[in-house]
């Protein structure tokens, strides 16, 4: 999946296949293959073992509530042991780990995936792949334009966010804490300037766009794609093949 | 008061923000610096007011401390509350102060920014007026040195020298300032000291009188002199005999009446 290596729409529609497999799969054979894909995927996409294994590290107390809750409120009538409200059954406590396993899986598939294209790529990619649904009069253009400003506006709010929060912390502010409340209100300081800032960036891209003529709805000229090479028809096939073999399997 | 860092490195992944700087601010000094985009100007800031830590190196005080305030670049972005009395006095809600001595340093603050109106909406000032506020939302703390990252950025002339006349009087009653800025006229009109920054490292320190003296040399590094020191300099070159050492505006026009 390294950047030149394949074309951008075989990243896209590798990481769709990736996710309707993951979907697909129900039995411990094709999870274990789609983990051990994510392996060389990742290492082709320049992450790190750190950023590989972030998203397990900073969501596991969601994932740990997602398994509670399937594995102690299951409605199997032999559950393991029981108590009030709460049904440990062993259906809810493998269900609770594919449904955990499911979404890590798409939670590392997309890491891979925003690792290894450029913001300016996934656009061009997003539209080229919705493109067959302007035969629907759905506007493609600007869902892709809307995605696209969203998805440059992030590092910029990310710059934004660190430059008020030095200097709020100049003043004194101290993020955080142990107290949800006082946690959530000393946000306030840095979230209602960043929230002005983004509204001012969007108002200023608006007004900057309609300045070169934008309009909604207006006929605009387009990349032409370069046909898929051989490595990208491979990359497909062996996608979709991943499809089918979890659905069989 | 003293700051001092000593041999101060602030190594990020591609490279150096700042390398091997030493430097000390001594009570009651002006010290100006100017540097190219880029050249570490934000970082040695920053690193002063303890709010990113060294790589390398030493600084002291160590730490964030209100001993030490700093302005970043367009402050007025960090203000957020409905009223400015509120937004200024953020910075003491960690001091246990009683209400008057709270309104007081508040008022005090604003009065040094020359601002009254301490009912007023922040987010529905002019850009000059928030800029003071967020000035203020610092200075109620009073530090002994105060830091700032491009003042008069974005300021129209009148708004400029209110800031400027600020800040001469905030070293007037002792405390040291400390300011990144690429505005030359400003650095000659009222620093004392002035560092120049390439790269990440200081190349130059010295007064603002001989360091504008060498006007290609500034040139080379992307900056610029004062107008005062250019029109000095294009006389000079045509033949008329001027003082040495003109930078400020004021003691360009005293030499030109005394020709004239």
């Amino acid at each position: 999946m390294t950047d030149g290596i394949f074309d951008a729409r075989t990243k896209l529609l590798c990481f769709l296949l990736f996710v309707t497999a993951v979907i697909e799969a129900g039995t411990l054979l094709p999870f274990l293959v789609l983990v051990v894909l994510l392996f060389p995927a990742s290492r082709s996409a320049g992450l790190c073992a750190h950023d590989f294994f972030r998203p397990l590290a900073s969501l596991w107390q969601f994932f740990l509530l997602v398994w509670l809750m399937n594995a102690f409120f299951s409605t199997d009538a032999r559950p393991l042991w029981h108590w009030w409200i709460f049904n440990l059954t062993e259906e809810g406590t493998i269900q609770g780990l594919l449904v955990v396993l499911r979404v890590l899986l798409i939670v590392e598939a997309g890491a891979i995936y925003t690792a290894s294209s450029s913001t300016k790529e996934s656009v061009g990619a997003i539209n080229w792949t919705l493109t067959p649904l302007s035969l629907f009069r759905v506007p493609v253009g600007e869902i892709s334009l809307i995605i696209g400003s969203a998805l440059q506006f992030v590092p910029m709010l990310q710059e934004e966010t660190e430059r008020i929060k030095k200097a709020q912390k100049a003043r004194g502010a101290v993020f955080g804490g142990k107290n949800l409340i006082k946690r959530a209100k000393s946000m306030i300081p840095l979230l209602l300037p960043v929230f002005l800032r983004a509204f001012s960036h969007a108002d200023a891209l608006a007004t900057a766009m309609e300045a070169r003529g934008y309009q909604s709805g207006g006929r605009r000229t387009k990349r032409k794609h370069p046909p898929f090479s051989l490595c990208d028809k491979l990359a497909l096939s062996g996608g979709m093949i991943l499809v089918v073999f979890c659905y069989l399997a | 008061m003293r700051l001092e860092l000593k041999h101060g490195t602030v190594r990020y992944p591609t490279t150096d923000a700042i390398k091997d700087v030493s430097l000390s601010i001594e009570q009651g000094s002006f010290v100006a610096i100017m540097g190219a985009t880029g050249s570490g100007k934000t970082t040695l800031l920053e690193v002063l007011a303890g709010l990113i830590p060294l790589t390398e190196g030493s600084v002291s005080p160590t730490g964030f401390s209100q001993r030490v305030g700093i302005v970043m670049q367009h402050p007025e972005d960090q203000l957020f509350a409905s009223t400015v009395e509120e937004d200024v006095q953020f910075a003491l809600k960690r001091q246990s102060l009683s209400e008057q001595e709270r309104e007081r340093k508040v008022k005090e603050a604003l009065d040094l920014v020359g601002f009254t109106d301490m009912h007023a909406c922040p987010l529905t000032l002019s850009g000059g007026q928030k800029r003071d506020v967020a000035i203020a939302g610092v200075l109620v703390f009073h530090p002994h040195v105060l830091l700032l990252d491009e003042p008069t950025s974005g300021l129209d002339p009148h708004s400029r020298t209110s800031l400027l006349q600020t800040l001469a009087g905030i070293n007037a009653r002792g405390d040291a300032i400390v300011m990144a800025s690429h505005d030359a006229d400003a650095v000659a009109e009222y620093a004392s000291r002035l560092l120049i920054m390439d790269h990440g490292k200081i190349l130059r320190d010295g007064t603002p009188s001989s360091l504008f003296m060498d006007i290609e040399g500034m040139r080379h590094l992307h900056l610029g002199v004062s107008h005062a020191r250019t029109i000095a300099s294009l006389m000079e070159a045509k033949g008329v005999r001027l003082p040495k050492g003109i930078v400020k505006e004021a003691d360009l026009i005293s030499a030109l009446e005394d020709i004239l």
